[in-house]
């Protein structure tokens, strides 16, 4: 089984409405895309992914994604500093689930393992 | 103090208290605790196989008071959320390919009710594993859409009585928030909880 990775540039997705956005990043990922965006997305966004998700895991070659946002060293900094802001500045990952292991520690470093 | 402040201060409030985070947290565990404490019934099945809670399960009409606070609860806890949702894993439990597959499918349609039933919560109780790394989006997530709809919530480290949690670490992600850590198999930390859902409540409406 073979993945892409897709960089999105911000571009792409900043005027798409709510349910597009969605749907632009699950039919990439159901098509065995790994998602990268170079924005984040809200936690509505992050929450409606999650729900449209759930309604498309077909128990063959969908089984779910795996979702994790990427925090600037800037907000781990302010995180730090202030406890965690809601407003951070980020990017997002989004896999098939089966396609990859994620791993974040504590210092912010995202280690992102292919499966074979 | 005026009587009119004294009714008001002693009316009973009617409080939605959901259970939201991962799957195998201790939701359930946890509500089955303030169900005991407080009305003598248990809310649903524990289970250390994930997705137990695959249908939201209500005990209504728990008389709840902690720091001259009374409440009217309604417990409502919630399957727990998850992107992904994969039969295999039952599999390994000793379950059948076919029951399986059936309690995914119950699953991930759990998962889309618990979401829909945020918008009912008055205050959230938001319970991570404390044995697990903290960074898990999920727990973001939630508290993410918890905040951006102004409700109340609790972040609470689970399973504090097991030599391999870390409550501290959950406190160092969380540091500005509402933090309870408990075991709610074995009941510590349950008091700072119980004092903490009354204040939180008091603001509530
Ligand atoms: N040691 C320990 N185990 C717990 C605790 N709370 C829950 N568990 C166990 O964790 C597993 C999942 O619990 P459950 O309440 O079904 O989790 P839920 O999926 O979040 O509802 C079960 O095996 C519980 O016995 C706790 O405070 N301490
Ligand atoms: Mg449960």
């Amino acid at each position: 089984m073979s993945f892409s990775v897709d960089f999105v540039p911000s571009t792409e997705t900043q005027d798409l409405s709510y349910h597009d956005k969605i749907n632009y990043i699950l039919t990439r990922v159901i098509q065995r895309s790994i998602v990268v965006l170079e924005t984040s997305l809200t936690p509505e966004e992050e929450m409606g992914l999650i729900e449209k998700t759930m309604k498309h895991i077909n128990f063959k070659d969908f089984n779910g994604i795996r979702l994790v946002s990427f925090d600037s060293g800037e907000t781990l900094r302010r995180t730090k500093l202030f406890g965690r802001s809601s407003n951070t500045r980020t990017f997002t990952i989004v896999a098939p689930n089966d396609a990859v292991s994620i791993l974040k520690d504590d210092r912010g470093i995202l280690s992102i393992k292919f499966n074979r | 103090m005026s009587w009119k402040l004294w009714l008001k201060s002693n009316k009973t409030k009617k409080i939605n208290l959901g259970f939201y985070g991962e799957v195998n947290a201790g939701k359930t565990t946890l509500a089955n605790k303030i169900g005991m404490d407080w009305a003598s019934q248990e809310v649903g099945e524990v289970s250390e196989i994930p997705h137990e809670t695959r249908e939201i399960q209500k005990l209504e009409k728990v008389k709840f008071v902690a720091e001259g606070t009374n409440l009217d609860l309604t417990l409502i806890d919630m399957p727990g959320v998850a992107t992904s949702v994969n039969p295999k894993d039952f599999i390994k439990f000793g379950l059948s390919p076919a029951e399986a597959l059936q309690r995914a499918k119950e699953a991930t349609r759990g998962i889309v009710e618990a979401i829909k039933y945020l918008e009912n919560v008055d205050v959230a109780l938001v319970v991570v594993d404390a044995t697990k790394h903290p960074f898990d989006q999920v727990n973001f997530t939630i508290i993410g859409n918890l905040e951006a709809q102004n409700k109340p919530f609790i972040i609470v480290p689970n399973k504090v009585d097991l030599p391999d949690s870390n409550a501290e670490l959950v406190k160092d992600a969380f540091s500005n928030y509402h933090v309870a850590p408990i075991s709610a198999l074995q009941g510590e930390g349950i008091y700072d909880l119980y004092n903490m859902i009354a204040s939180l409540a008091r603001k509530v409406r």
